[in-house]
């Protein structure tokens, strides 16, 4: 018979899925206070005067679905209900549809039904190029570097790019990030052009987003799940970034249970043997 | 010969190194023009390297199937998942790729079914491998690995509000944590990195650093 170690992948694996499904499916409310990072973004948005523009980097792909969507689709929500105009684009090929997906859908919902394209928001697309090239050129003209939207709707006509002639002319921009875009737009876009800037991301890069929280580049940060749970509160719309909490509190309480017991096994092993510490427990 | 193979590329690395190097500090509008007019063009070249990518992917799993190298069975769903979404991305629900995609066209529903549904899955398993290297390799060796896991378990438990529930200083903790040992940490490795480029760089434009000329030297 088959025999299985207590910290075979196979079984914290199975351990894992049937706690996550366990969470998903009889989830258990939680109070979630926002964290300070991500209620600046929101502090920010909320003094931004009407009418003011906002570009939205929507730099992910669907890899990145379940933390990005949710921050995007809270950011977008707010940015509307507080009658921003919205501008997003995207430097990743591979998720340019699913950009477009995201405001599609949230601008048909019933709060913003009284939002029109091409004059209260506008989804771009994906722009090919380096991106310190690309930027480049959208701080010299915005409507030359996107001649056309996403559908292929000609910019030149649109009211929302009537004053925001440039990335000058931008209020606030935010890059919702699943790799390394932060940095250039931090560079070429926010620090050229003096434009305040926030970053959402996934969790996996949010440590290296603290060096620029820190530095003062960037103003906020919306980190993973967690990131967008916090937005949804403040908004007071509970969707997808709420719904996931007690699944992701489970899942890291699992975990450090498991190395408690791992390590507790590692010091046992090394007691049983005189001290020495195993390879391998 | 020598001249075509090593002064030459040499010369002009040094030439357009300097030039790069030197509009960007140039306050002139002969300069920002210029850096314009160069931008355009990496744009163009960019777009054109779409098409040298796709030809390289072709042609790695075409060489893959013919010679029936190990794994070569999958190389027959790249050109599957390849054929199919280029397919229906150019026909376009016979209005063609030049014209703006049609919504709900079959390209998008196998976009939002397919490749968003599979892409999220594969980016969802870093979370059980995550939790399995977790399980076989935080252990206390050393007063270093006993740090780090005490600080894992603290941003860990910080960053859910289940954390919030135990301790409020636990949020405190974790948020501490990632502003400044991880910010500390990060911007040393930043530096190091940038150092790094700018040294190459110089190398490079100086004729110090010739291994992408190949030849091995």
């Amino acid at each position: 018979m088959m025999r299985v170690r207590w910290s075979d992948p196979r079984l914290v694996f199975l351990l894992v899925a049937a706690a996550i499904a366990a969470a998903l499916l009889h989830p258990v409310k939680q109070p979630i206070k926002p964290e300070r990072a991500v209620v600046q973004v929101y502090d920010f948005v909320q003094r931004l005067p009407a009418g003011s523009a906002m570009l939205l980097a929507v730099d992910f792909d669907p890899q990145a679905k379940a933390e990005l969507v949710p921050i995007t689709k809270a950011l977008l929500r707010h940015c509307l209900r507080r009658n921003l105009r919205v501008i997003g684009m995207t430097f990743w090929p591979q998720g340019a549809a699913l950009g477009q997906s995201i405001f599609s859908v949230v601008a048909h919902e019933p709060e913003s039904a009284d939002k029109k394209l091409g004059t209260d928001y506008v989804y771009l697309g994906y722009k090919p190029g380096d991106m310190a090239q690309v930027i480049t050129n959208m701080g010299e003209n915005l409507g030359q570097t996107f001649r056309q939207d996403y559908e292929n709707r000609p910019t030149a006509t649109m009211p929302i790019f009537q004053d925001v002639a440039s990335l000058k002319d931008v209020d606030y921009l935010v890059d919702l990030a699943a790799g390394g875009t932060p940095d250039a737009w931090v560079l070429f876009g926010a620090d050229k052009y003096k434009i305040p800037m926030a970053v959402g991301c996934t969790a996996v890069i949010g440590p290296d987003m603290y060096v620029r929280l820190n530095a003062g580049q960037i103003n906020g940060l919306i980190a993973g799940l967690r990131g967008a749970a916090d937005y949804e509160v403040l908004l007071n719309r509970p969707d997808l970034g709420v719904g996931g909490m007690f699944a992701q509190s489970i899942i890291h309480v699992m975990i450090i249970v498991l190395v408690a017991a791992g390590n507790l096994a590692f010091f046992w092993i090394a007691r049983r043997r005189g001290g020495s510490t195993p390879a391998h427990e | 010969m020598r001249a075509i193979k090593l002064t030459i590329p040499l010369v002009l690395a040094l030439l357009f190194g300097l030039f790069g190097f030197g509009i960007q500090y140039v306050p002139h509008p002969w300069a920002s023009d210029t850096k314009e007019f160069i931008s355009l063009w990496m744009r163009v070249i960019g777009g054109i390297a779409w098409i040298l990518g796709a030809y390289g992917l072709v042609h790695l799993h075409v060489v893959r199937i013919r010679r029936s190298q190990p794994g070569w069975g999958y190389s027959l769903f790249f050109f599957a998942g390849f054929l199919l979404m280029a397919g229906t991305g150019l026909y376009n629900d016979a209005r063609w790729f030049w014209n703006a995609q049609v919504q709900g066209a079959v390209y998008h529903h196998l976009y939002d079914a397919l490749f968003v549904s599979t892409g999220a899955t594969m980016f969802s398993l870093l979370g059980f491998f995550i939790a399995s290297a977790a399980v076989r390799t935080f252990r206390a060796r050393s007063f270093e690995a006993t740090l780090l896991l005490i600080a894992a378990v603290v941003v860990m438990l910080g960053r859910v509000p289940l954390g919030q529930m135990i301790s409020n200083y636990l949020p405190a903790a974790a948020e501490w944590i990632m502003l400044v040992p991880n910010t500390a940490a990060k911007r040393a490795i930043m530096l190091g990195v940038s150092l790094g480029v700018i040294a190459t760089s110089l190398r490079i434009i100086f004729g110090l650093e010739r291994s992408y000329l190949g030849g091995g030297d």
